[in-house]
């Protein structure tokens, strides 16, 4: 019996960033939002097994460089360093983790890949904005784009 | 003395966060080795003695579980402590971990207490005051 993957994510995404990054989000709307203003990253993973789909999270560069030296308890002070992008690949990992545990809980049958990151340019951006298995989430005024698609659950 | 500690991840991120923590939860760290996935550690482990292996599960080209089932074969590797600190909570899994010789896992995202408190344990180590 799959879970509801929306609640899913909003029950537990803002749970991990506090704990990952010690970071405080709310759900965000989209409207006002412009998305290629600033430029972001994306991680993506693949998850496989008896549950399968694609998640992925976005957000901008100065966002990733707070979390990478919350992460890391020192400022990076460049927003596009490699520490800001493994901030992100690493969130990624954390909460792809959790939610393929929490999609088909007590089964041992759900698994993410392991994320990859890239800079979105503003197409990207915008696609993952408004795709409809996307979250907002707010962090300040910075969002936070989470996309969880599930694509066939096997029985 | 301290003690020789090898941090597998393939976040160097996250390696860098272990190496810290174990340093400012009081933990001696005489040498503090890295490796991006099990391969790598497997290698390190084979080149130098270890004290303790720290181990993410997530990783490409040989996972952590892969690695621990490497150590449980050898004679030499499987008696050196391994601490598993990963996203990933899979009853299945975890329960296989532990018949390798798995000491804890931990599961991220995982506070440093939590992690010093592990090791303390594992290794025996007093608390800093």
């Amino acid at each position: 019996m799959l879970t509801d993957p929306r609640g899913v994510v909003a029950g537990a995404f803002p749970s991990l960033l506090e704990r990952f990054a010690l970071m405080f989000c709310e759900p965000g709307e989209r409207k006002g939002l412009r998305p290629g203003a600033t430029p972001a990253f994306g991680a993506r993973s693949f998850l496989h097994g008896a549950l399968r789909g694609t998640f992925e999270i976005a957000l901008p560069l100065a966002l990733a460089a707070e979390v990478a030296s919350n992460v890391l308890g020192e400022t990076v002070r460049e927003a596009a360093s490699l520490e800001s992008r493994e901030a992100v690949r690493e969130l990624a990992s954390v909460v792809s983790g959790h939610l393929a545990g929490l999609l088909t809980p007590g089964e041992n049958a759900c698994r993410p890949s392991v994320p990859e990151v890239r800079v979105l340019d503003g197409a990207a951006w915008s696609a993952l904005l408004h795709s409809e298995d996307s979250q907002i989430f707010m962090v300040e005024d910075q969002p936070v784009v989470v996309r969880l698609a599930l694509e066939r659950i096997a029985r | 003395m301290g003690y020789s500690v090898l941090a597998v991840d393939d976040s160097p991120l996250m390696r860098t966060v272990i190496g810290r923590t174990l340093r400012m939860a009081g933990i001696s760290v005489a040498a503090f080795h890295e490796a991006a996935n099990g391969r790598e550690a497997l290698a390190a482990l084979k080149a130098t003695w270890v004290d303790l292996v720290v181990t993410d599960l997530n990783m490409p080209d040989m996972t952590g579980v892969e690695m621990v089932a490497h150590m449980a074969e050898d004679g030499l590797l499987k008696t050196v402590p391994v601490i598993v600190l990963s996203s990933l909570g899979e009853p299945g899994t975890l329960s296989t971990l532990r018949s390798m010789g798995v000491k804890a896992c931990l599961r991220k995202p995982c506070s440093p207490e939590d992690l010093a408190r592990a090791v303390r344990s594992i290794m025996e180590v007093p608390h800093a005051h």
